[in-house]
């Protein structure tokens, strides 16, 4: 008898179901039924020696073989390989066995490589891979792979994780030694990169795989595998890692091949493809020579670098990288020196420690001259780039230098900043100035005026400056004629100025330096001082009919003519600059011509008729009131006296700012009491309480009221008060109130003086209070409007503004 | 005199290029050739006065070549005292004479001798291919540095406009035989290879005929530095190019007369040699610029 159905036959089921196998031993659902009971029993042992009996009765069942193996990898499944090897090996070779019989069964490979997986079995793995390939068909290869791929993939990714790229210092101390540290201390994964080199050939996950190949530091792979399916293959697109991350991996496999010229290829071909990483490949290139030992080149890469840059974040890692890589070779190089004996190595360590020393500085030092270069790289064209790079300079030699370099490169027809390159010019000339080389100042200036400008600013400047340089030099003619040729205008000047302004400066700024108001008034301004008074006029005159006159060249004109004594003349130009300017400009040209003309004693119809024209302002809405005031003085002085009061009256009704009209009232009423006597005040106070807001009339009020006790006119008095406090709130008009109750004090009696207060009373009760007005009161919190509208409606923030307090609140007292 | 003293103020007389301390004031370099050589020429704006003539401008790309002289401060000096002596032997005429090594604003200019009459390429590349081939024939044909030497006698030239007389210097006939003709020959030679047809390339002579002559009829016989310049307008007037005959005639007499006179105004040999200068290279007008082309020296060459 077999001992091992003593062993697991314990129970009279056990026994029930081994006599129902002897009679029923091909049937599986016995076999299945007894599996089960041995199941819910618990004992591994026994459930495994019926699995084992039940899978030789069924040699082919890939099921029951699948069945029984999973059992046996789920019992391992938290168990540590290396201490329990002799149950994985036993589960191995039940895993051989079942192979054996069912060989073709993509599922029991897979499962029987993670098994093996679990062991951490490299030739194991590698052996049943290649076992399973064989004998699966080739459509399950792929999933024969997964798991060996996922299991690479896993231990790559930790790897790369753990890695880090060796410090600065490491690598120049390295270089030194000559005994290299870093390279050593990787192993590549052959076992995974050879693995990876067979599975590429029938993946699809072309992209997944090459990253993989790339972790594994098989250097000769990657560089084969890299140059095979993506160097210069323009068909490769990664979508999960950016291609500019395989072809640094290259590069790495390359440096490592130990391949020069193809690692110089490489990099310049990298540079070429991502100008936007040229700075992580510069870097890379310098530790690449450093690595070489070859620190020369390390820091030449690196320097070539930061004179043909053009991002600054480009700029500023080659610089930091420079900088760092100089220190730290210093420091190494000091080091060094410390260490060695060797009289020639100290000669020589001492000879390149001065020489980087000084470049270190140098490079601190001319940081901003670095940052300018740059900039210049950027935009040759920047004028202002330059300017700065002219104060940067301390003498006047190097400043030359800078100039004539910046006339040479810059294209005048690419300037975008108006007037910066004519500047730039004038410094040049200035230059020369400065060093009393006039000769060479005015070729300067000269040979300024021929570039093709785009602006006009450009252009006037040169001219403005050289003939500031000729006054200078006391060569006043000289300074005349040079603006004469500046002015000179063309045939037909507004087809010139058309053609410019249509031409989006296509056409020289040249051809329209008659429009140069600047070089205009200072033509004139030195004709004037030549006293050459036939040039001044036609000077005038021109910049009259090219329509460029100011107001100020209006009036500098007509001073011009009355220093002449020319004072018809003179007024002739008033006239001419009045007709041509807007209301709000010809106010001031009044103002000078009606001041010239009162002084001039013209004849009392000529200044009435002038009065008469300036007076029309007011209709236009500009405020006119000391016309009003000088036009009734001019009546006053002619004994007018009537009209001299009429003319304020009329400027009162006219004039349309309140402040003005509220002052010119005041000098109205008092002119008029003064030259007209009091009673003739009456019908103009009338009017002018009718006319002016109740807020500014109370003074008024009260004038009337003095004018009516003056008068002894006791009631007319009273009625007008009682008509001033029902302008305003008893609270805010208490200077009516206080004069009115001192006015009963004087003149009415207690029945007066009761119904005086009855009166303030009921219009206290009555009258709405301006909460504005209390508000600024002492003591009181006054609403400030805000100045800052709400931004999505305009026309609602002008009346906003446009109130007096907008936030004034309306109490119903 | 202020004129001339302003002009010509102490700290200038040096023709040194190189920085000099003088006292506390240091010198600086001229205003390079670079510069003068980009801009050449000043924008022509007349043409935007005038109503759009597009068939005029169409195929235009002119050019001329030349041996440019920069005269140093003596050299100026020396040119407005013969100048002067020419203005004081002329006083009869109504001729006034006005130096071209400095322009009417004041600033100095350089002056050229002509080694063609002005010439118009179709198409900008063919002004490229004509200055590329000149660099070639240049170097081919010209030896070297050669010193540019005049004759000393002072001839009166005409325009092709025939309003202004220029009073000019002629080239040593030594040198008109030898290198001003080997650079006329490079420069003719150029145009030749450049021509597509007869009519693609136009040469506007200056030659003194009343009217404008063929192509190629400027000679280096006539290679002469001017140095002055009368303008007349009433000459035009008066003397309408188409006309013939008398008045002709007489224009050419007047020429001829002035010419005569000028054989009593000495051109002593300190002025020859204070005016005879180093020729380095030849220039070429392009667009608004000039081209620099140096000859072959065995070492960089540098512009004059």
């Amino acid at each position: 008898m077999d001992p091992s159905i003593t062993q697991y036959v314990a129970t009279s089921e056990d026994l029930a179901y081994e006599y129902e196998l002897q009679s029923n031993i091909e049937n599986m659902v016995v076999w299945k039924r007894y599996l089960d009971h041995r199941k819910s029993v618990g004992s591994e042992t026994a459930l495994a020696w019926v699995y084992e009996r039940c899978c030789y009765q069924f040699p082919s069942s890939r099921e029951m073989w699948m069945e029984y193996m999973q059992w046996r990898t789920a019992l391992l499944s938290t168990a540590n390989a290396v201490v329990y090897l002799e149950e994985f090996e036993k589960c191995n070779k039940l895993f051989e066995k079942a192979m054996y019989l069912c060989h073709p069964d993509p599922n029991l490979w897979e499962l029987y490589l993670r098994h093996c997986i679990r062991q951490l079995n490299m030739s194991l793995i590698r052996r049943v891979l290649n076992q399973a390939l064989r004998c699966v068909a080739l459509e399950s290869h792929i999933r024969v792979w997964s798991p060996v791929i996922e299991f690479i993939e896993t231990t790559l990714q930790d790897l790369e994780s753990g890695e880090s790229e060796p410090e600065l210092d490491a690598i120049i101390e390295e270089s030194f030694s000559s005994v290299s540290q870093t390279s050593n201390s990787i192993t590549p994964d052959i076992w995974s990169s050879h693995l990876l080199s067979r599975y590429i050939k029938i993946t699809d996950e072309l992209e997944h795989v090459l990253y993989l190949v790339g972790l594994t530091r098989d250097y000769h792979i990657i560089a084969d595998l890299y140059c095979q399916f993506i160097i210069g293959k323009m068909s490769f697109k990664p979508v999960d890692q950016p291609l500019f991350q395989f072809y640094d991996l290259y590069l790495e496999a390359i440096e490592n091949i130990g391949e020069h010229q193809q690692y110089l290829q490489a990099i310049a071909q990298c540079m070429e493809m991502f100008p936007d990483q040229s700075s992580k490949f510069v870097t890379k290139l310098s530790k690449y020579y450093l690595r070489r030992a070859d620190f020369t080149m390390a820091r030449s890469v690196l320097q070539d670098a930061l004179s043909s840059t053009t991002t600054s974040r480009a700029f500023s890692e080659v610089y930091d990288f420079l900088i760092k890589l100089l220190e730290s070779f210093v420091s190494a190089c000091i080091h060094e020196a410390q260490a060695t004996e060797d009289l020639n190595k100290q000669k020589r360590l001492d000879a390149d420690l001065s020489y980087n020393i000084d470049l270190l500085e140098h490079l601190m030092e001319t940081h901003s001259m670095l940052i300018n270069d740059l900039k210049l790289r950027q935009d040759i064209n920047d004028v202002s780039t330059w300017t700065e790079r002219i104060s940067m300079c301390s003498s006047p030699e190097e400043k030359l230098e800078v100039y004539t370099d910046a006339i040479l490169k810059i294209d005048p027809l690419k300037v975008s900043q108006p007037g910066a390159l004519g500047r730039l010019w004038c410094g040049y000339a200035q230059l020369y100035n400065d060093t009393n080389q006039i000769i060479s100042a005015r070729e300067a200036f000269d040979r300024g005026l021929r570039v093709p400008y785009k602006f006009l600013q450009d252009i006037e400047i040169i001219w403005q400056k050289w003939a500031e340089m000729e006054v200078n030099c006391g060569r006043v003619p000289d300074a005349v004629k040079l603006l004469e040729a500046a002015l000179s205008l063309p045939r037909f000047p507004e087809m010139v100025l058309e053609k410019y302004n249509s031409g989006k400066g296509s056409v020289p700024a040249k051809a329209i330096t008659f429009t140069s108001t600047k070089l205009w008034s200072f033509y004139i301004d030195l004709l004037e001082a030549s006293s050459d008074i036939a040039k001044t006029l036609e000077a005038y005159e021109k910049l009259i009919a090219l329509k460029l006159a100011t107001p100020l060249h209006f009036l500098n004109y007509a001073q011009f003519l009355q220093g002449q004594q020319n004072w018809n003349g003179s007024f002739k130009i008033y006239e001419r600059a009045i007709t041509i300017f807007p209301a709000e400009t010809s106010f001031e040209l009044w103002s000078f011509y009606l001041k010239d003309s009162l002084e001039q004693s013209r004849p009392t119809e000529t200044i009435r008729e002038l009065f008469e024209q300036a007076l029309s302002l007011a209709q236009n809405g500009i405020d006119c009131a000391p016309f009003f005031i000088q036009y009734s003085d001019f009546e006053h002085s002619q004994g007018l006296d009537k009209r001299s009061v009429g003319i304020l009256t009329r400027g009162c009704m006219e004039i349309k700012d309140e402040a003005s009209k509220v002052k010119l009232w005041a000098l109205c009423l008092d002119r008029c009491k003064e030259y007209l006597g009091l009673e003739s005040a009456r019908s103009l106070y009338e009017k002018c309480i009718q006319t002016l807001p109740n807020s500014k009339v109370i003074a008024f009020v009260l004038g009337f009221a003095q004018i009516e006790e003056s008068l002894s006119n006791i009631e007319r008095a009273r009625a007008v008060m009682n008509y001033g406090a029902h302008l305003l709130h008893p609270a805010a008009n208490v200077s009516l109130w206080d004069f009115w109750s001192d006015f009963e004090l004087r003149h009415g009696d207690k029945t007066s003086y009761k119904e005086m207060l009855r009166m303030k009373r009921e219009l206290n009760d009555t009258m709405k209070i301006s909460t504005e007005e209390v508000s600024k009161q002492t003591g009181n919190i006054q609403f400030v409007s805000s100045t800052v509208g709400v931004k999505n409606d305009s026309s609602h923030d002008k009346d906003f503004l446009n109130t007096s307090n907008p936030e004034e609140i309306s109490l119903d007292i | 005199m202020d004129l001339l003293k302003d002009q010509y103020s102490s700290e200038e007389e040096s023709d040194e290029q190189e920085l000099v301390k003088t006292g506390s004031v240091a010198k600086l370099k001229a205003v390079p050739q670079e510069i003068l050589d980009k801009y050449h020429i000043a924008p022509n704006i007349d043409k935007y006065s005038e109503p759009m003539n597009l068939a005029a401008t169409r195929g235009k790309w002119a050019s001329f070549a030349f041996i440019e002289m920069r005269p140093s401060m003596h050299q100026r000096l020396v040119l407005d005292q013969l100048i002067r002596d020419v203005g004081a032997k002329l006083r009869a005429s109504d001729l006034n004479f006005e130096p071209l090594h400095m322009s009417e604003l004041g600033s100095p200019l350089p002056l050229h001798v002509s080694l063609s009459a002005n010439f118009s390429f179709p198409t900008a590349g063919e002004l490229d291919t004509f200055a590329k081939m000149l660099q070639i024939e240049v170097l081919q044909k010209v030896p070297g540095t050669f010193s540019l030497e005049f004759q000393p006698r002072l001839q009166v030239y005409d325009n092709v406009d025939r309003n202004a007389f220029f009073l000019a210097l002629d080239v040593a006939p030594a040198i008109k035989q030898a290198e001003i003709r080997q650079l006329r020959s490079a420069v003719e030679e150029s145009i030749e290879f450049c021509r597509r047809d007869e009519d693609d390339i136009h040469d506007h002579s200056i030659d003194a005929s009343p009217v404008r002559t063929a192509p190629y009829t400027w000679s280096h016989e006539r290679a002469h530095l001017s140095i002055a310049r009368a303008f007349n307008p009433s000459l035009a007037h008066n003397f309408p190019a188409a006309s013939s005959g008398d008045a002709w005639r007489s224009y050419r007499r007047r020429i001829d007369d002035l010419n005569e006179s000028l054989k009593t105004v000495p051109v002593g040999k300190e002025t020859l040699d204070a005016l005879k200068f180093q020729c380095r290279g030849i220039k070429l007008t392009k667009q608004r610029s000039n081209l620099w082309i140096p000859f072959s020296t065995g070492e960089d060459s540098l512009e004059p």
